[in-house]
């Protein structure tokens, strides 16, 4: 029942899984990219203040603007180890579908590249590494000059129940 | 024994070596004598000084002790007048000064003792300090003379009490101050010890005594002044007399009246009663009652007021008899006018007058000796009462400050008594104690000290001693005389012989001496001419030497220009390094400067994504602004870039410079190296240079040596010829040798040919006394050379080496 559903999952994505731009980034020396529509605003490194009682990767939360955001690392979330933030340590502020809502998250990254312009062609679907291990927060990877570029599902990355952790803390 | 092979010197010296030092024994067994005997004398001489020091001490003490007996004795002495210092009496001294010192080193065993008798010593004086601490002098007779004296005045004053009682007039008491017993005692002299000695309490107490006493006294002159008892007797006598003729008066006054009534009058009334004449019966009525109430009235009345004047005595009662008096009088009177011209009362009359007139006298006496009465009783009473205000109170006071006085002596013997107890409880047996360690002290002095009887015993020894070393001496001295005149004579024998022997052979070598002397000769010249070629190549050298010593200075310069050059760089090194330093900082700056930069295209990149984010958004309207969003996000990656490489450029520069200024520090070590070696060649050559210059200098001297060496070997030739010649001379004189030699044998045995033909064939030679001289210094060089083989015995040898 749950690979049906997953092998619809993928029928789905590889429909929805636009050529377009997209916002790339860099974890850990891996090149990432996020659709540009889902991507609010970039900013630098500000001071972000720790909420209590929350998952390690929840760094806490950030004022931007009036507007308090819960703010993620994703170097914790991929589980790569932490290191000090840099100066081009940035954070990607990202819409995401919380059922039926909109709400805003603060994504750390190591550092933001570019806006690419990705063709169709150039995208292949998730590898598949077994039933056990989930890839549906990929979107794809895309080839470019460069190297591959793995394309994220970021509404997908945060799972329902870190959404509705973080979600109490702001409303959109 | 080795005495035959002694040389004459020796065997005189040894000689009289003996005899000195048997005479230095002899001196010094004399002079140790003497001075043994002088130390025994003074060592007796000390001992009976310690001795009789010592004994002097003990009564030293005796009579300091006798001092303080004295004190406690004798009323005359009031004050301690003894050493109370254990250190500053005489012993106290002796024992803490120079004397014990003395006496320790000449009795050492006295130490202990000494020591001892420091407490007991120190105890008596301490015993004095006592004494004299609480001792007062008081007189112990004085409160029983007190008391004896109050015992004196209670009777004087019971005395004077007597006196009211017995109606005596004289007191029969002591009143002058002075001559009672108490005033004598006062002025004798041993009041005014005690007034003087007294405290202040008791001479107050004394002062106030004497003043009372001297008014009590007073009191009793006054009460005797007034005493009148015998008055009194008197004038009783006196009134009993009067009265009695006032009786009689009285009587014959009465009995007149009686009889002039009975026979003169009561007849004449009757007789005019009989005739019945009126005016002669009136006539004697009248008489008879004028006689009645003028006279006999008033005449009992003076009698009774009289009587009454006897008991009051008061001046009133005698104006109010007067008055009677006067009455009668006047009574009488009128009576005798009455009967005037009546011869029968005219003797009656005149009765009256003689009467009246006894009485009148009497009267006036008796009126007199009442009076006088009552002065008298009133003088008493006086008396009295100064008894009683006067003599009384002063003396209860007297009393009282005799008891004063007499309790103020006995607390003052109070203070002679504990005097006593100390001397007795403290003195005595501190006195005790000295005086038995004093005796110990004598006793261990004598049995230590050498007596008389032993420094003449030991004297004695001395004298004997001496006389036996001075006889010794004598007879080793002669002995030795005797010894060494015998050797000297043998040894002299034999030397004269071995003389001839060495003449003989000194001619021979003389000749040989003349041989050598000329080839020395030779020998000197040649060392001349070679010498002389040392000379010369020593004057080369000697230029050379002078030469380099130039140079090394001529270096020493070269080398101090050197230094300076060296220095100049070092100081250039330092500023180069100062300027990379600024180079580094200069880059540092802009480094910072380039990071900014960097910043900003960072910045400017975020806006240019964050451009192209809203652009995309902006769909098919923002497509423009996409690529306006891509071009700025292009320069400012070209601007991160650049700023990038430049970091890197000043990075690489910073380290180049870094390197630069590493290099730079170890050339300027190098430099001070340089400076350092530099200026060590300078010393080095300035080293070379004094070297050169004292060689220099060396090489002068020897060249002077060299010369020096010329002149001495021209010296040695001529001196080898002059030898040459000279050993011919000595022959000659080997010749002559002979000669005296025969002298010295004459001289030693008395026979000149038996002991000098032995020897050799000398010719008689005079003795001359000139010659003589020469004799001795010639034997005494050529001694060496004849003695091994002829005046040593070589059979004696083994005996010499035992020596």
């Amino acid at each position: 029942m749950n690979t049906i559903t997953n092998k619809l999952d993928q029928a789905i994505l590889a429909t929805t899984v636009e050529a377009g731009k997209y916002l790339t980034f860099t974890l850990a020396n891996e090149e990432y990219g996020i659709g540009i529509l889902k991507v609010k605003e970039i900013i630098g490194m500000i001071p972000i203040t720790s909420v209590p009682k929350t998952p390690e990767f929840v760094k806490g939360v950030i004022n931007l603007r009036g507007k308090v955001l819960p703010v993620i690392d994703l170097r914790l979330k991929f589980n790569m180890g932490e290191i000090p933030y840099t100066e081009r340590t940035c954070i990607i502020v990202v819409e995401i579908d919380a059922r039926d809502e909109m709400m805003l998250v603060g994504i750390v990254v190591d550092a933001v590249s570019e806006v690419l312009s990705i063709t169709k062609e150039s995208i292949e679907g998730p590898p598949a590494f077994g039933a056990k291990l989930s890839t549906d927060y990929i979107l794809g990877m895309a080839k470019t000059d460069t190297g591959v570029k793995i394309l994220l599902h970021i509404d997908k990355v945060l799972n329902q129940e870190d959404i509705s952790l973080v979600k109490g803390k702001t409303i959109v | 024994m080795n005495w035959k092979q002694m040389t004459i010197g020796k065997k005189i010296g040894a000689g009289f070596g003996l005899v000195l030092v048997l005479l230095t024994i002899v001196g010094i067994m004399s002079y140790t004598g003497t001075s043994g005997i002088v130390t025994n004398a003074e060592e007796v001489i000390d001992g009976n000084k310690l001795d009789g020091n010592l004994a002097q001490r003990e009564v030293d003490h005796l009579n300091w002790v006798n001092r303080v007996n004295a004190l406690l004795t004798d009323d005359k002495i009031t004050r301690l007048d003894v050493e109370t210092d254990d250190h500053q009496c005489g012993f106290g001294k002796w024992l803490y000064g120079q004397g014990r010192k003395d006496a320790e080193q000449l009795v050492p065993s006295l130490a202990p003792l000494l020591k001892e008798i420091e407490a007991p010593h120190k105890a008596l004086h301490d015993s004095a300090i006592a004494i004299d601490a609480v001792f007062k002098q008081a007189n112990p007779r004085l409160p029983t003379l007190f008391t004896q004296r109050e015992v004196d005045h209670l009777k004087w004053a019971a005395r004077i009490r007597d006196v009211f009682i017995q109606k005596q007039d004289d007191l029969g008491v002591q009143t002058d101050p002075t001559q009672c017993a108490l005033g004598k005692w006062l002025l004798s002299d041993e009041a005014r010890e005690a007034y003087q000695n007294g405290s202040p309490v008791f001479r107050q107490n004394w002062d106030a005594m004497v003043e009372t006493h001297k008014s009590l006294h007073q009191s009793a002159i006054d009460i005797e002044s007034n005493l009148a008892f015998g008055e009194l007797s008197r004038l009783a006598m006196e009134k009993q007399t009067l009265h009695q003729t006032f009786e009689t008066l009285s009587t014959t006054l009465l009995a007149t009246v009686a009889t002039a009534m009975e026979k003169t009058i009561d007849p004449a009334k009757k007789r005019a009663e009989k005739s019945g004449s009126v005016s002669t019966l009136a006539k004697w009525g009248n008489i008879d009652m004028v006689l009645n109430e003028k006279v006999l009235q008033p005449f009992l009345q003076a009698k009774l007021a009289m009587a009454g004047f006897e008991s009051g005595k008061t001046d009133d009662l005698w104006n109010a008899y007067e008055k009677k008096m006067n009455e009668f009088s006047n009574g009488l009177n009128a009576w005798a006018t009455l009967v005037k011209g009546m011869p029968v009362l005219g003797q009656t009359i005149g009765e009256f007058d003689r009467l009246v007139r006894s009485w009148m006298d009497n009267a006036g006496l008796y009126h007199k000796a009442v009076i006088a009465e009552r002065r008298a009783e009133d003088s008493i009473a006086l008396a009295l009462s100064v008894y009683n205000t006067a003599t009384m109170p002063l003396l209860d006071k007297t009393m009282g400050h005799l008891g004063t006085l007499r309790k103020e002596a006995e607390r003052e013997l109070e203070g002679m008594r504990e005097s006593r107890r100390i001397y007795a409880t403290q003195t005595v047996p501190a006195l005790v104690q000295v005086q038995s360690l004093l005796g110990q002290i004598r006793q261990e002095a004598r049995t230590h000290i050498m007596t008389d009887d032993i420094m003449l015993n030991s004297a004695k020894k001395t004298k004997l001693s001496v006389v036996i070393l001075v006889s010794a001496a004598s007879i080793v001295g002669i002995f030795m005389a005797l010894l060494i005149s015998r050797g000297i004579i043998r040894l002299l024998t034999n030397i004269t012989g071995g003389l001839g022997e060495g003449a003989n052979q000194v001619a021979s070598a003389a000749s040989q001496v003349s041989a050598s002397s000329q080839s020395m000769a030779e020998g000197a010249s040649q060392q001349a001419a070679s010498i002389e070629e040392t000379s010369s190549s020593m004057e080369e050298m000697s230029s050379m030497t002078r030469k380099n010593a130039e140079n090394a200075v001529h270096a020493d310069g070269l080398m101090k220009s050197a230094n300076t050059a060296v220095r100049t760089a070092h100081e250039s090194m330092g500023e180069l390094t100062q300027s990379m330093e600024d180079i580094t900082r200069a880059s540092e700056e802009t480094s910072k400067i380039i990071k900014t930069i960097d910043e900003i295209a960072f910045q400017t990149n975020l806006l240019a994504l964050n451009a192209a984010v809203e652009a995309a958004r902006a769909g098919e309207a923002g497509a423009g602004f996409a690529v306006v969003a891509d071009e700025v996000r292009n320069l400012a990656m070209r601007a991160a870039d650049a700023a990038r490489n430049t970091s890197e450029l000043i990075e690489g520069t910073i380290k180049k410079v870094e390197n630069g200024s590493r290099l730079v520090s170890s050339t300027n070590d190098a430099f001070t190296q340089v400076a350092e070696s530099a200026s060590k060649v300078g010393e080095l050559v300035a080293e070379i240079s004094e070297a050169s210059n004292e060689q220099s200098e060396g090489i002068d001297q020897v060249n002077t040596a060299v010369s020096e060496m010329d002149r001495v070997v021209q010296q040695n030739a001529a001196n080898a010829e002059e030898s040459a010649s000279a050993s011919e001379e000595l022959n000659a004189q080997a010749e002559q040798l002979r000669d005296y030699v025969g002298d010295l044998v004459m001289m030693v045995t008395g026979t000149r040919e038996g002991r000098t033909e032995q020897i050799a064939h000398t010719p008689s030679a005079q003795p001359v006394p000139q010659v003589g001289h020469q004799a001795p210094k010639k034997l005494a060089s050529r001694k060496e050379e004849v003695r091994p083989d002829q005046v040593i015995p070589f059979d004696e040898d083994e005996e010499f080496k035992d020596f």
